[in-house]
């Protein structure tokens, strides 16, 4: 490793304090030494990609999870072998075909069909089969952010909001669970609304991802938050295997995780606002990222 | 696998070792050899007997969701045994002088055994193993924060802090520490197997050898 000549001027002068100042050496105790410290890390899964659907219903308390809309739509793909990942962000109003149903805004899937429907309508849109399903709501979402002690979401806009006295500003934000809830559902004040909207909701995907590997080394931290989805989410995973997963993501890195939002014209259908989203943008992230969760050409 | 570059800086690193004390063994009570000492130090004819090594300390410090009591005991001896096999292939157990520390990762997964041969310079005796003539452990501890989302449970982390005085006849003996965390879940055979691990370890010449 090569240092800069500035450094090493710097490291001589605090040698050279060093010595003038430190007693002579045999009236030193030596309570310290440098010591050469290695490191190395590994999480095993049984798959080297994975593609995750995460689903935020709109399910009202005392209501089906999954029996109600999806509002948020992620396709999240996760290479665990080289620590990439990939968002792409469906708008919930995206007019598509859905399987035995006709065309109709693309969350009502979830109504029809539930989480496999769901995930039938992304994958025929997208081009990507995910290996799993996560749907959460919203009392799920916030408990899982308690879990893990809320989140910091760089915005790329400023709004106000009641849940929220001093708004949310440009940068960066610390949020406690509910108000990170507010940040991935309001769209009304952002420029482009929904599709900011869902930029915000892979902006905390990746806060999450942040706050979870600061603390994963925390006693306890990761069985807290496993424990949290567990309780608050929607997934045939076993437990065990719910776990492995969350271990292994922890190598994903929020700097290597890209996020995309599928474009397209807005408009109406029967009286209803809807997202003419561009298929073709769609399967090419599709086609970019299906192998190895990397988007290499961009959004 | 998760890139080596994910790991801490080396000045950070060498800084902590320092203020947490590597270079010192601990003198409390898990640090003093046991009458109750490891079966795994192995003896044979043509060798002195091995010294004697610590008790190998598991015990469960967290549980997320619910763990019987009457099931802690159960769940710590079956951790250990996993534990102990691979502690035992790595540094304690087998004849030495040796080179071949393979079969140290019998209980992890498969693809967690393979990342581990990659990094066996670090997470077993390999490197000192040629001159190495015993090796016993004066602190063996595995603190388990547990995940029992349904009263049983579904995964472990275990905060492993381990040292060994490795003697090798005239030359020095050294004290190597191997700390951080190993991964478990189930496996098929209801044991349990190690699916990941985050360790860091460092040697120093023992001083008082």
């Amino acid at each position: 490793m090569r240092f800069p000549t500035r450094r090493l001027v710097v490291l001589a002068v605090v040698l050279a304090v060093a010595a003038l100042v430190m007693p002579p050496a045999a009236e030193r105790h030596a309570d310290t030494s440098l010591v050469k410290v290695q490191t190395a890390q590994a999480v095993d899964h049984p798959r080297d990609v994975v593609w995750v659907l995460c689903l935020g219903s709109d399910a009202r308390p005392g209501q089906r999870l999954t029996g109600t809309r999806a509002d948020a739509i992620q396709l999240v793909g996760l290479n665990l072998k080289t620590g990439a990942g990939t968002m792409i962000g469906v708008p919930r109003d995206s007019y598509v075909d859905i399987r035995g149903h006709g065309r109709n805004k693309i969350n009502a899937s979830m109504f029809f069909g539930g989480p496999q429907l769901m995930a039938d309508s992304v994958a025929r849109m997208v081009g990507v089969r995910p290996d799993y399903v996560f749907t959460t709501g919203f009392l799920g979402f916030r408990g899982m952010v308690r879990a893990i002690g809320g989140v910091t979401v760089y915005s790329k806009f400023a709004f106000s909001d009641p849940v929220r006295p001093q708004g949310y500003h440009r940068g960066k934000n610390r949020l406690n669970p509910f108000q990170a809830l507010i940040f991935g559902r309001v769209r009304h004040p952002l420029p482009r609304g929904d599709f900011d909207r869902s930029a915000n909701q892979q902006e905390l995907l990746r806060s999450i991802l942040r706050r979870v590997r600061a603390h994963e080394q925390q006693p306890g931290f990761m069985e807290r938050g496993v424990m949290a989805s567990v309780n608050y989410m929607d997934t045939d995973l076993a437990p065990s295997e719910l776990y492995r997963l969350a271990q292994a993501v922890t190598g994903i890195q929020p700097g290597k995780l890209k996020g995309c939002v599928v474009q397209g014209p807005t408009g109406y259908v029967g009286g209803a606002s809807v997202v003419f989203a561009s298929l073709g943008q769609a399967r090419r992230l599709g086609n970019d990222a299906r192998k190895d969760a990397t988007l290499n050409h961009g959004c | 696998m998760r890139p080596l570059s994910r790991a801490l800086p080396a000045a950070a690193l060498v800084a902590a070792a320092a203020l947490v004390g590597g270079c010192t063994d601990h003198s409390g009570p898990a640090a003093r050899p046991s009458a109750a000492a490891s079966s795994t130090a192995p003896s044979t004819a043509s060798t002195p007997p091995a010294p004697e090594s610590v008790p190998f300390k598991v015990v469960v410090t967290r549980v997320s969701g619910k763990l019987p009591d009457r099931s802690r005991p159960a769940l710590e001896a079956n951790v250990r045994k996993a534990l102990s096999a691979y502690v035992d292939g790595a540094f304690l157990a087998g004849d030495y002088p040796r080179t071949d520390f393979r079969a140290a990762f019998g209980v992890f997964t498969p693809g967690a055994a393979r990342d581990a041969r990659r990094d066996q310079d670090l997470l077993t005796n390999r490197r000192l193993g040629p001159s190495t003539e015993s090796v016993r452990a004066t602190r063996r501890t595995a603190y388990l924060s547990v995940l029992a989302p349904y009263k049983v449970a579904a995964g472990v982390t275990a905060k492993v802090d381990l040292v060994f005085v490795v003697e090798r006849g005239d030359r020095t003996a050294q004290r190597v520490r191997l700390a951080g965390r190993l991964l478990l879940t189930r496996d098929k055979s209801n044991g349990w197997s190690v699916f990941g691990y985050d360790l860091h370890r460092s040697q120093t010449p023992r001083s008082d050898s």
